[in-house]
């Protein structure tokens, strides 16, 4: 069984212990102890089902590269799936469960997919489960989720606060080890800024485990004084529990910062997610110890050596009373040594090299260990717990020799290097024979925009796996950093000492034993979380998957929430071998960021809730909202889609507001119409490229209405244009068109026009802007009094400053409802008075605020165009009736020549007519007109389709308004249009206004 | 919109009663720079950076655009000088008081507080007190003006005050300091 030492346990603090709960147990702890190591304290082995077989799995690290010890965390708001639990920290009060089983861990029913393990070979699911092709979606598909998957989606908000923090720095370090302390040390020493991070909770990495010493002294002395010295530097920050977790383009890099992961509720961000702007990154990332592949090794208990070791040093917690170590390397007769002079029973090392290691052996063999070198193991032999083992030659088959019994297979195959960040923009690597490991290459960096390399990897991580070397590169790899950014030439400072035992070369074993038979295979795992076996990916091979990108998905191998930190080399190798190929031709998978999970709420920071998007409010907006507003998105803006009175339902305010705008008086927040005004000697010469129609020759103090195309001749914009004096301007653009005509403006004066004599500045939220619409219209402003109104002195499209109610304001006299119709501007900060003020002033003449919807309709009455309704990026005026808007005079204006070409001056166009249905129904939006026969697929013909529909309650039936081929041509056919689900619907071809054809009643 | 009052690691007043101008010149012509000058009393800014005495300032917004800040009571005076000394020239000038909000932060963190909300640097090197830089306040754009050591001023779109208020009221939540 697993127990807690009575000494031993560097990290955590026997003062305070702390008691948590696993699947509803209460069990206790220490602070400093992770998720993981205070299970195992209290003999908690068994911490998951795998994913396919629903193995029982224990944990088999103690770090970032755990594949099976996944928890749920927390309840209800603080509840996170897929927690691994070496890296989780434990606290006071922590809930944890077990993931992937039922009805318990300890018994599962989905493991009896273990013992049909023979009938569910790799690719069983694509071979399987595609026929018949709709069982997928409504049997398979189903199950299959039921019975796979990890950790459960949470259901409640989540309750916690996130962040985004945007740093910047000359030199990143990403790794808080001997190192990454050493590689920030040198370049701080420079003087440039610097940024040291480290995902742990602690600094020092793997050194003070492994027993380096460092100037004479224990590792943590060093580790200690040095982190002090890098913290009270004001050119360094350094970051513990802070991953660096990806990094981009251009000096880019994400770290994710575990905040407040291991004190809840304590009014700290969760999460902060650093977005880091430097210049040089330096990668001292340290390695990750390879696992071994031979059958039966996914029995807990079954662990790589140096967690069984850091468990030990660490946590002070003993995984078993006896441990038999399986290595093809020197560095896991640490954990042997380590073992023993705890106490505890080491009955065998089995070395699978023929002549054994070096130093650390013989001291193996001085303290009374057993070693057996060109041994293997030929199976691990218990269910839920590790039992025994039994030995085998490594060269062999797997004919077993002995049996020895354990509690405790630690298990080393060599370490491979983290190279995932160095990768991640772009890094190569090559394969070194002789530490048989992917190392980066140096000469093949990462490229900044500069065409140099951007990222410097350290130590560990660049395949030096010795503390003397470690040091000496890092502390080169921070001194290059430096100089790269401008750092001041650093006085010739001498490095630390740093000493560990001297090794024996290690000797790759990609399969123990070597010639292990099928049935052996076939229990010998590579990737524990996704349940990927040696056979596996040998059957992947065999089946023509030579491509390393295609084996991993067809054999899901690295595909699970680890990202193959254990299995990618071990996967690779055995695909190399079974293509008889060698590893650097077969190559590693991609490396993509981040390099674990992180929270997606992280990711967003801050905008959830209120902040999730901006809305952008109208002077005016607070008064619709206490006014029954049903509020519409238009160009970021909130607009009322109808007011709602009483019981009132959406469809019932609209009527009652066309109907009493048409026959009384409405009021409409037009604020968020886009204003811009265009100013200079070249203005009306810049204008009149920008609109079809003429410009330059618009009176002062009249208004014409204009349209904008697209250099390729389609109609992107529309409105109403006040001449305001000799060389100024004003243009009214779209609600949603605000920002991009502005820049549309400025992008042809800044680079095709430049010498052009031309200022434009938007003034859209300097103004609000009131619609005052209705028969009724000049009497309410004629009331409030201060200018004249009258239809001599402001004549229909003319405009005038002046004063209304005692506000100064300027007044169009435009209409876009067919209704005397005056837009009255005031400052923006004005605007709600001024509303108010109106509001109170129509009460005698029956005034109504009307929506959007309100507008819609009334235009459409009107045969008015909508941008974005009639067109759709592939509409020109011409095929909108509006010809008479784009004048044959000009020289020259944006869209004229594409406007030229052959199938656009063409009339078999679909163009804009009305439609009327011969119910009186109302055709659907985007219904299309059906025309005789198929097309070459097959489908129905069409002729044209529906841009505006609605229903008139000026005129009590439906009307649309539609892009019909020929349709000015076709008065009175009547053609038929879509209706989903149900019968075409025949509607007749009519002139597109549909009300007060003449105009009179804005005329007045 | 009411005075707003929020409890935050660093002090959040919205700025009332000031009056913005925008002006689009050629800024690199004299006369344009000498008849600012005269206008205003206050020198020229370098790009990047604002100058500026009591409430009144000019800011650098783009090599043809530049911001000036008055009292509101000095609005009307201010375009009459700046009309005045500028005649002749090809400028547009527009009132632009009401088409903004300004907020200003004041502490000793307000440099952490601003770096959880715009992408550039915040540090002294990079936004030196003096500093103009037109930017995002997450997802709207906004500047920011360094006027002393502990404030800053931030300016956006009135449109959407209410999102800026609430973005800096949630960065400066205690609890959620960056640095001790």
């Amino acid at each position: 069984m697993s127990v807690r030492l009575a000494n031993q346990g560097r990290l955590i603090d026997r003062m305070r212990p702390l008691s948590f709960s696993f699947n509803g147990q209460k069990m206790k702890g220490y602070h400093g102890d992770t998720l993981a190591a205070s299970l195992l304290a209290n003999d908690q082995m068994l911490m998951g089902r795998s994913f396919k077989y629903h193995r029982p799995r224990g944990v088999v690290a103690s770090g970032a590269e755990e594949p099976n010890a996944l928890m749920n965390l927390g309840s209800e708001g603080h509840f996170e799936p897929n927690a691994r639990a070496t890296t989780t920290e434990t606290f006071e009060g922590l809930l944890a469960t077990s993931q992937n089983h039922f009805p318990s861990l300890a018994f599962d029913i989905g493991a009896v997919n273990s013992k049909l393990a023979r009938f569910l070979p790799t690719g069983f699911y694509y071979k399987m489960f595609i026929h018949p092709r709709s069982f997928w979606k409504h049997i398979y598909e189903p199950i299959i989720r039921k019975a796979a998957g990890l950790g459960k989606a949470p259901k409640a908000r989540d309750a916690d606060k996130y962040e985004h923090y945007y740093h910047h720095c000359e030199v990143l370090v990403v790794g808080g080890g001997i190192a990454g302390l050493q590689a920030a040390e040198s370049a701080a020493a420079a003087g440039v800024r610097v940024m040291l991070v480290e995902q742990t909770a602690h600094w020092g990495g793997r050194a003070p485990v492994d027993g380096v010493i460092i100037d004479g002294a224990p590792a943590d002395e060093w580790i200690k004084s040095t982190i002090a010295k890098l913290s009270s530097m004001t050119n360094v920050v350094v970051r513990n529990r802070t991953q660096g977790s990806g990094i981009y383009d251009h000096g880019y890099a994400l770290a994710y910062e575990r905040v407040a992961d291991h004190t809840p509720r304590d009014q700290r961000p969760r999460h902060r997610l650093w977005r880091v702007r430097c210049k040089q990154i330096v990668t001292a990332t340290g390695a990750i110890e390879r696992p071994l592949s031979f059958a039966r090794n996914d029995i807990p208990g079954v662990m790589l050596a140096s967690a069984v070791r850091d468990y030990l040093v660490n946590y002070g917690v003993s995984v078993g009373d006896r441990t038999v170590v399986v290595t093809n390397n020197d560095d896991a007769y640490r954990t042997a040594l380590f073992l023993k002079s705890a106490g505890l029973d080491v009955p065998a090392i089995i070395d699978a090299r023929a002549e054994g290691g070096g130093e650390l052996m013989a001291q193996a063999i001085a303290a009374g260990i057993r070693v057996e070198t060109g041994r293997g193991i030929a199976k691990v032999k218990g269910g839920k717990r590790v039992t025994a083992v039994s030995l085998c030659a490594q060269v062999g088959e797997g004919s077993e020799i002995e049996e020895i019994p354990c509690d405790v297979v630690a298990m080393s195959g060599g370490w491979s290097p983290v190279v995932h960040l160095w990768s991640h923009c772009g890094g190569k690597l090559f394969w070194d024979d002789a530490k048989a490991m992917f190392r980066p290459d140096v000469n093949k960096p990462p490229i900044g925009s500069n065409g140099e390399g951007f990222v410097i990897v350290a130590g560990i991580a660049s395949g030096h796996l010795r503390s003397a070397e470690v040091i000496q590169d890092a502390g080169q790899a921070g001194l290059t950093a430096a100089e790269l950014v401008g750092g001041k030439k650093a006085k010739d400072t001498k490095l630390p000492d740093a000493q560990d035992a001297k090794e024996a070369a290690m000797e790759p074993v990609w399969l123990m034993p070597h010639g292990a038979s099928y049935k052996l295979r076939s229990k010998a795992w590579l990737d524990f979380q996704n349940d990927v076996k040696v056979s596996d990916v040998q059957l992947a091979a065999q089946e023509g998957f030579e491509s390393v990108e295609h084996a991993k998905r067809y054999t899901t191998l690295g595909m699970a929430t680890d990202q193959g930190k254990l299995s990618n080399i071990n996967g690779l190798a055995t695909l190399s071998e079974a293509l008889n190929s060698d590893i650097p031709s077969v190559g590693t998978t991609t490396f993509r960021p981040p390099y674990t999970p992180i929270s997606m709420a992280s990711l967003a920071g801050q905008a959830r809730g209120e902040l999730f998007q901006p809305v952008r409010k109208t002077p005016i907006h607070n008064w619709h909202n206490a006014h029954g507003a049903d509020w519409e998105p238009v160009g970021g803006w909130r607009r009322p889609y109808a007011y709602i009175q009483n019981s009132e339902t959406v469809d019932q305010a609209v009527h009652r507001e066309v109907i009493n705008t048409r026959e009384n008086l409405g009021i409409l927040d037009a604020s968020t119409l886009g204003k811009i005004i265009v100013k200079g000697p070249d203005a009306g010469k810049f204008l009149d490229m920008m609109y079809t129609n003429m410009m330059s020759n618009l009176k002062r103090g009249r208004c014409r209405y204009g349209l904008m195309c697209s250099e390729n001749g389609f109609l992107t914009d529309d409105g109403v244009v006040a001449r305001v004096d000799e060389q100024t301007w004003l243009c009214h653009t779209t609600s949603g068109g605000a920002d991009r005509i502005h820049a549309h403006m400025e992008e042809w004066l800044q680079t095709e026009w430049w010498d052009w004599k031309v200022w434009v500045v938007n003034v859209t939220e300097q103004l609000a802007q009131v619609a005052v619409v209705g028969p009724n219209a000049r009497k309410v402003l004629e009331k409030l009094g201060g200018m004249d109104l009258s239809a001599k002195a402001l004549p229909f499209m003319a405009w005038a400053d002046g004063e209304i109610g005692g506000f100064s304001c300027r007044a169009y006299r435009i209409s876009f409802s067919g209704e005397l119709s005056y837009e009255i501007a005031i400052p923006a900060n004005r605007g709600l008075d001024f509303w108010k003020m109106v509001v109170e002033a129509g009460a005698e003449f029956g005034i109504n605020p009307y929506g959007t919807e309100c507008l819609h309709i009334l235009r459409a009455e009107k045969g008015f165009i909508m941008i974005g309704d009639e067109t759709d990026g592939t509409v020109i005026p011409q095929d909108l009736g509006l010809s008479w808007a784009v004048s044959e005079k000009k020289d020259d204006f944006l869209g004229k020549r594409a406007q030229k070409r052959s199938f656009m001056d063409n009339l078999d166009r679909w163009q804009l007519v009305g439609l009327e249905t011969l119910d009186g129904s109302v055709l659907e939006d985007g219904a299309y007109a059906i025309a005789e026969g198929k097309n070459a697929n097959g489908q129905t013909n069409t002729q044209g389709r529906v841009t505006s529909t609605y229903h008139s309650p000026t005129l009590g039936r439906g009307i649309a308004m539609g892009l019909v081929q020929n349709g000015p041509d076709r008065m009175g056919e009547v053609i038929s249009f879509t209706k989903i689900g149900a019968s075409p619907v025949n509607a007749k071809i009519v002139h597109v206004v549909f009300y007060d054809v003449k105009g009179d009643k804005q005329n007045v | 919109m009411s005075d707003r009052q929020p409890e935050g690691y660093v002090a959040l007043h919205q700025l009332r009663g000031l009056s913005m101008l925008t002006l689009r010149a050629n800024l690199s012509a004299t006369k344009i720079k000498s008849g600012i000058k005269k206008a205003t009393g206050l020198d020229f800014p370098k790009r990047g950076m604002h100058t500026s005495h009591g409430a009144k300032s000019l800011g650098w917004m783009s090599p043809d655009e530049l911001l000036i800040i008055v009292d509101a009571d000095e609005c009307v005076q201010t375009i009459e000088n700046l009309n005045k000394a500028l005649v002749g020239q090809h400028i547009l000038l527009e009132d632009m008081s009401d088409a903004r909000a300004m907020f200003r932060l004041s502490g000793k963190n307000i440099r952490e507080v601003l770096a959880k909300l715009v992408p550039f640097d915040t540090s002294h090197s990079g936004f030196a007190v003096g500093s103009l830089v037109r930017t995002r306040f997450a997802q709207v754009a906004g500047a920011a003006f360094m006027t002393s050591n502990d404030t800053v001023e931030l300016m956006c779109f009135r449109s959407v005050q209410d999102y800026v208020f609430g973005l800096l009221q949630d960065a400066s939540q205690p609890g959620s300091e960056v640095f001790q």
